[in-house]
């Protein structure tokens, strides 16, 4: 055989076959399956947030007012789930509020994740000061409240955009990542494959990233759908006490909306929706990151310490 | 004499991804008061699914499918998960491989024993049972000052000795020793072997011996059976295994042995181990025989007899002694 | 072997190596294991070498330090004439092809992630004066040369879909694939069953036959050790207790742990048929002298006044010394 039909008759890599297996048994796991269900209705949600203000401008989540509504009113067949307070389609704000959440939960979870990865690995493979070093700072900013440090940065900066929020719980939610990742590391550092790869001449630097970053890729990734879960909670909460960036409609902002107008008990058609969309939106990831907490532990215990 | 523990025509199979096999395929045998059997074979010959069977320890993915396992005239495989419990460690107990998990760490080995005993015998009192496990650690070679040392203070080959303590503990009929000194050095290894021959010559037990070495049950055995692909192919004396191997495997497995002397290059076993996945028709192991004839590809073996101890799964075996 | 030290391919000259177990919460009194114990070792290029003992006898110890996985805490390691100690960084990355290793498990000496070719190859990818076409040559070269034929069949195979005895190829062909000029196996087949360690053996075998790489195997099994090895050290305890070619070792064994260890191999294809020696205590003996043999607490031979001191190395025969009172 020509080296280059080997190259051609390529089997898929091993992540990828692991990656299609527990795909697999996730959608077999009644957990796994409901969370990917609902997580499927609210992708399509997102998705289709484009459609309203192509319809008609009056659709637009944030500036579209219906020119004859100038107060909240119920759901119609003109709005299905009503306006708000100064005539603005509340449906078309659902759909946009879906489009925020999952930015801002998968984009705040993987930088999170892509931080604490990176320092669990240095700090774990390196070991010495340096783990002491980025340990002690895991440390302290895991006992920082997160809310409350971004409530303060927003009262100090003024008006927070999206993405500085988005950066903010990043910053602030990667310790518990690294720890996880770093303790891992301790054990696989110790295996003979590691070594092997030493006395092969490789560096630090390819150990890292070619030996032991693939073997805490499984761990990450369950992390970091934990990590969504965590991040569209803090946006909301941030933007229900009125320190969202005000020119995206997310949930919370809707929230603070109903609230603020003080709409909290007459218009239960506008409360509402948000309020159960970032409930079932939380739940859909935390069920999908316990399904796959539940595949993947026996895995990982049985290759675990020995 | 009367048989201590018969598997008959026994079946186990298990159901992989990749499909359904016969990791066990109908093996017959009979173990005897006071002596012992080892089976021996390479990894995936289906030893260690017999021990797990007779000791209702099955994996969740296993099936018996057909077959008998008679112990004191009942059959076990039809007994209750109750019935089963009661009768591991009290009646057939036994010595696994992995010595440290079977500890628990944070109690003293000789308070485990004593627990041990009086799970299963709870009328015995506790000054009785502790007694007995002086008894016993004595027997196996483990100091009394030992006794309340936890399993982290002890050596690899002092754990197993535990084990087999532990194993003895409720006097049983039967052990099942899988592999038990695997992955131990040569004089604890010889300890162990040592140890588990003076306890069969005292308390008349049975035991069953699992092992791929050939050389550590011939050790301590009295009779041997070799396993290949699931099946059984040849079981005698350790003489007859020994200086007459009848089946080209067995052969095989004598002549891959690494042994002191030097006017005997070992030779390993030829081609590749058996796939359960893709069994060859006829003889399984005619793709590795050195002598294979035509037959032998499209025939089943079946069983004969060369004396009364010593059978052998072969068709060679056929055309020589008939 | 009274070569010349200079062309040895591996020196230990005065070698100790200390564990310390970490101080526990509970029991403060720290504990410090010597490990090796003033070890000089001299280790002639081209042969294969076999350094025996029991576990925690050191054996492990010394092939880490020899592939500079540890630091001794006195003496020197040389490997091909270099003071291992001093190379650091990108030297001892390079030197670091020259000796290479294969370990006891094959079960975790194998990323699971990586598929056959990327593990051969990984060594080479390192040496950036390859094409990819050669790599691949050689790649499948190595392969065949361990015996994994045919070699393209398994370059996409992963570890979890090869056998025990396979996989060890595997790490077999990562460690020859650079060419190494000394090659060290830990134990490669406690992990394998009884039949395939002999393929292993004789794989081992044909490798150094072809290479002339110096071979050192570690082992507990003094039938696998005369099987192999040109020289055999048997080792207990961090200390060097006989020395010498492996037939006179094997056939006239001189110290009482030797013995011990022959006696205890299975009686089947034994050159005795009963055991010869019994040099070995089944009780430790408890009235141990401060600073005398290593073997003492479980020697029947001993006798307290002539062995409280320490046994230094003796010839006794041609090439072959023991580090006994008795002879």
């Amino acid at each position: 055989m020509k080296n280059t039909e080997i190259a051609m008759t390529r089997n898929r890599p091993y992540w990828r076959q692991a990656l299609d297996e527990n795909w697999r048994r996730l959608r077999r796991n009644p957990t796994g399956r409901s969370g990917l269900i609902l997580l499927l209705i609210f992708a399509l949600m997102a998705a289709s947030s484009f459609i309203p203000p192509l319809i008609s401008p009056i659709y637009n989540p944030m500036h579209g007012v219906d020119p004859h509504i100038s107060h909240t009113t119920g759901p119609s067949l003109r709005h299905w789930l009503g306006t708000d307070f100064i005539g603005r389609d509340i449906f078309s704000q659902l759909l946009a509020g879906a489009r925020v959440a999952f930015m801002v939960g998968i984009t705040a979870a993987f930088m999170s994740v892509v931080l604490g990865v990176a320092i669990g690995i240095l700090a774990g493979y390196a070991g010495g000061w340096a783990d002491t070093v980025l340990m002690r700072l895991a440390d302290m900013i895991m006992v920082m409240p997160t809310l409350l440090v971004v409530l303060m940065a927003a009262a100090l900066f003024g008006q927070l955009s999206i993405w500085t929020i988005v950066a903010m719980i990043a910053l602030f939610r990667w310790p518990g990542v690294s720890r996880v990742i770093r303790a891992r590391i301790l054990s696989l550092k110790q295996r003979p494959f590691i070594e092997a790869a030493r006395i092969a001449g490789a560096s630090h630097l390819r150990i890292m990233t070619r030996h032991l970053l693939p073997n805490v890729l499984p761990l990450a990734l369950l992390y970091m759908t934990f990590r969504v879960t965590s991040a569209i909670i803090i946006e909301a909460a941030l933007a229900f006490l009125g320190f969202g960036d005000p020119t995206t409609v997310s949930w919370g902002m809707m929230l603070q909306w109903v609230w603020k107008t003080g709409h909290m008990f007459q218009a239960p058609y506008w409360l509402l929706p948000p309020g159960i969309c970032i409930s079932l939106l939380t739940l859909s990831f935390y069920m999908l990151a316990r399904a796959m907490d539940e595949i993947l532990d026996p895995r990982l215990r049985r290759r675990g310490e020995s | 004499m009367q048989s201590l523990l018969e598997v008959k025509d026994l079946t186990v199979s298990y159901t992989t991804p990749a499909g359904k096999i016969l990791a066990v395929d109908r093996v017959s045998f009979q173990l005897e008061a006071g002596r012992s059997l080892g089976l021996v074979g390479e990894s995936g010959s289906g030893k260690s699914t017999i021990g797990t069977a007779i000791l209702g320890l099955l994996a969740d993915n296993a099936r018996v499918e057909t077959g008998a396992i008679v112990f004191e005239g009942h059959n076990l495989l039809e007994a209750d998960q109750e019935t089963l419990r009661r009768l591991r460690w009290k009646k057939i107990s036994m010595i696994f491989q992995a010595a440290m998990n079977a500890l628990n760490p944070i109690m003293p080995v000789g308070d485990q024993i004593v627990e041990a005993i009086r799970v299963h015998e709870p009328e015995v009192p506790l000054t009785a049972a502790r007694q007995r496990v002086a008894d016993l650690f004595r027997q196996v070679g483990i100091p009394a000052r030992r006794l309340r040392d936890y399993p982290h203070q002890y050596s690899g080959g002092m754990r197993q000795r535990a084990i087999i303590a532990m194993a003895l503990a409720c006097n049983p009929r039967v052990i099942i020793a899988d592999e038990p000194t695997t992955a131990l050095d040569v004089i604890v290894q010889d300890r162990i072997l040592k140890t588990i021959i003076r306890l069969q010559d005292r308390f008349d037990i049975g035991i069953l011996l699992i092992s791929h070495d050939i050389s550590v049950t011939a050790e301590v055995c009295h009779q041997i059976g070799v396993m290949y692909a699931g099946q059984l192919v040849e079981i005698g004396t350790k003489e007859e295994i020994l200086t007459t191997p009848a089946h080209p495997y067995t052969r095989a497995l004598l002549e891959a042995h690494i042994t002191l002397s030097n006017d005997r290059q070992p030779a390993p076993v030829p081609g590749p181990a058996a796939d359960l996945h893709r069994l060859p028709e006829g003889c399984r192991f005619h793709g590795r025989c050195r002598r294979p004839d035509a037959n032998c590809r499209r025939q089943t073996p079946s069983w004969h007899s060369l004396s009364a101890t010593h059978k052998v799964l072969c068709r060679e075996a056929e055309s020589n002694g008939n | 072997m009274e070569t010349d030290s200079r062309k040895d391919a591996i020196v230990l000259a005065g070698v100790t190596r200390l564990y310390r177990s970490g101080s526990r919460l509970l029991t403060a009194r720290q504990k410090t294991i010597r490990a090796l114990d003033e070890v000089d070792l001299n280790i002639p290029p081209g042969c294969i070498f076999g350094l025996v003992g029991e576990s925690g006898s050191g054996k492990t110890t010394a092939a880490r330090l020899m592939v500079r996985l540890e630091k001794p805490d006195s003496g020197t390691v040389s490997v091909l004439g270099r003071d291992m100690a001093g190379l650091h960084g990108k030297h001892l990355r390079r030197f670091r092809r020259k000796i290479q290793m294969i370990f006891q498990d094959p079960y975790q000496s194998l990323n699971p992630y990586q598929s056959v070719i990327s593990i051969v190859s990984e060594p080479l990818s390192l040496r950036r004066q390859m094409t990819k076409d050669q790599r691949l040559d050689k790649v499948l070269e190595t392969l065949a040369l361990v015996g994994l034929d045919p070699p393209s069949t398994y370059l996409h195979r992963y570890p979890h879909q090869l056998s025990g005895g396979q996989r060890q190829r595997v790490a077999i062909a990562r460690a020859m694939v650079l060419d190494p000029q000394v090659l060290i196996a830990d134990e490669p087949t406690s992990m394998l069953d009884a039949s395939i360690a002999v393929q292993i053996y004789r794989l081992m075998l044909k490798i150094q036959h072809r290479s002339k790489v110096t071979m050192v195997f570690i082992t507990h099994n003094l039938a696998a050790a005369n099987y192999l090895c040109d020289h055999i050290a048997v080792i207990y305890r961090g200390r060097i207790l006989e020395i010498g070619p492996s037939g006179s070792v094997i056939n006239s064994p001189c110290h009482p742990y030797t013995q011990a260890l022959l006696d205890a191999l299975p009686r089947f294809g034994h050159i005795w048929k009963e055991r010869r020696f019994d040099t070995m205590l089944d009780e430790p003996r408890s009235d141990i002298p401060q600073n005398g043999c290593v073997f003492y607490s479980r020697c029947s031979k001993a006798e307290y006044s002539t062995c409280r001191r320490q046994p230094v190395l003796k010839s006794a025969g041609r090439d072959h010394k023991a580090a006994c009172f008795l002879i």
